[in-house]
């Protein structure tokens, strides 16, 4: 329960309690130090409240101290790694043209929902991370940050599973054997083409550059969508295509392009590119962006941000951002 | 709750339960863990009742809310199966009891929730010093570290737990 009958505590107290923790565990903490300590305690009942929370983060790991701990540790380190071994059978199907097969340290920091279906996928890429590839047909394919891919191949058809996240496709031509891809609201068979497959929330974002696509919603709706033109399903609503966004392209040279973009949803797309916690405060989410910004540094995309809008970034942690109104 | 509170829940489960049901199924891929978490769903729903802009703005909420419930239990899965092959590949240990083994998976689960956004050597550095108690001297040689840069890790993970235990408690965080 809260200790403080408070309803707010600084970073600048929990930072305190934090160091002041680390050091009383010191092997070579000396008598002086723990008086310090002591006096910092009795200081203010906000101290005893951020040490109080200090300490409840030292007893979550009580159950695992006692039981096998070494066990414990070994899941905690590595269940992430171990499915790995997993993924050697798919390494045939798959030329890698850049790049290790996982960048296990984006990975690591990387948010838990993508990260569990990309444990599952054969191709996958985590935070801040783009990847190139070319498949056995010929075909290459482009993964953004936080994707997730499968790969099904057989006699008939080229299958292509996205799981999560954007890949952009330049198809090989194979008559016979159709290259389709699949998503959560139904599939899309090239005819002859390059083109981007998005999955969102609910929708699926194509983008057609070149050629066209056929699109088959999961009730079965019908659709060909021609280059230059995009479109938003539903597993039941296919509408119009509309005008394809030329800058949705522009991810795979590193750049987001913003034009008229709401800066709410220009921060999560982001955030796809920068471990640890990338947050927006609502009062700000509405204010339109334009412009260009390098994924490969979102530091400086932050910087330019600031520059450019009422807004201020804050960085209370090395890994969590948060960007708010200018006071 | 109110009434209406409580019947537009019940509006909700009518005209949503075996869509959201069809749902997990295929996710799933079985149907009596899809029956369990579209009923989690529903109490979720319960415990923070809504207004809805229509259909579509329901089924979204509801597959958002499902969505996190099926990450949690492959999680949870996954860490369970992970534990138990760790012990299993030790000769001499002893099989938990049921009722260990449940603790222990929660606690794997809600440490390895905190732990998540942490950079890789910080929550590396946090696990050796909390579940092997090792000096500061070691975890800087195994991480090839200097035995400060070791102090600030921690110092850093346990503030980022300390923030997520207060936010649990409803404090803001200044």
């Amino acid at each position: 329960m809260n200790p403080v009958g408070a309803n707010a505590i600084s970073h600048a107290s929990l930072e305190q309690a934090a160091q002041w923790y680390v050091q009383l565990n010191d092997q070579q903490v000396g008598a002086q130090q723990r008086q310090h300590w002591q006096a910092w305690l009795a200081q203010s009942p906000e101290h005893q409240a951020a040490w109080h929370y200090v300490e409840r983060v030292g007893q979550r790991f009580a159950a695992l101290q006692e039981d096998h701990p070494q066990a414990a540790s070994h899941v905690l380190r590595n269940t992430a790694r171990s499915i790995l071994s997993r993924r050697h059978t798919v390494k045939s199907l798959l030329v890698l043209v850049s790049g290790g097969w996982l960048g296990w340290t984006a990975w690591q920091k990387s948010s838990l929902p993508l990260t569990l279906t990309r444990w599952s996928a054969d191709f996958a890429t985590g935070t801040g991370e783009m990847r190139e590839a070319q498949l056995s047909d010929g075909s290459r394919i482009w993964l953004n940050a936080l994707s997730a891919l499968d790969v099904r191949f057989d006699s008939n058809q080229r299958l292509l599973l996205l799981q999560a996240g954007e890949v952009l496709i330049d198809t090989a031509r194979e008559p016979g054997r159709p290259l389709r891809v699949q998503t959560a609201q139904g599939w899309m068979r090239a005819l002859g083409t390059r083109f981007s497959v998005r999955q969102e929330d609910q929708h699926t974002l194509l983008n057609v550059y070149e050629g066209a696509v056929e699109v088959r919603t999961r009730q079965g709706q019908v659709q060909v969508v021609e280059a230059g033109r995009q479109l938003r399903f539903s597993e039941h609503h296919s509408p119009a295509p509309t005008a394809a966004s030329a800058t949705r392209e522009a991810w795979r040279r590193g750049l987001l392009v913003a034009d008229n973009l709401p800066l709410g949803q220009l921060i999560e797309e982001l955030s796809r590119y920068r471990p640890g916690h990338l947050g927006c405060d609502p009062a700000v989410a509405g204010l339109p962006v334009m412009g260009s910004f390098p994924l490969k540094d979102t530091d400086q995309a932050l910087r330019l941000l600031e520059a450019a809008l009422p807004v201020r970034v804050e960085k209370p942690l090395a890994w969590w951002v948060s960007v708010g109104p200018k006071n | 709750m109110t009434v209406a509170e409580s019947s537009s829940v019940e509006t909700l489960y009518t005209s949503h339960h075996r869509w959201l049901h069809e749902l997990l199924r295929r996710r799933l891929n079985n149907a009596f863990d899809a029956a369990d978490l579209a009923h989690d769903t529903f109490i979720r729903v319960l415990k923070r009742p809504q207004v809805f802009a229509g259909e579509t703005h329901e089924r979204s909420y509801l597959a958002t809310i499902a969505r996190g419930l099926c990450i949690d239990h492959w999680r949870r899965r996954q860490l369970e199966q992970a534990w138990l092959d760790t012990l299993a590949a030790q000769p001499q240990a002893v099989q938990p009891s049921p009722e260990q083994r449940a603790i222990i998976v929660e606690t794997l689960y809600e440490v390895d929730a905190m732990l998540q956004r942490l950079p890789q050597k910080v929550r590396d550095a946090f696990i050796l010093a909390q579940l092997h108690g090792l000096p500061y001297r070691s975890i800087a040689d195994e991480l090839g570290v200097g035995e400060r840069m070791v102090k600030k890790y921690l110092a850093q993970a346990l503030m980022h737990c300390a923030m997520l235990e207060a936010e649990l408690d409803g404090l803001l965080i200044q």
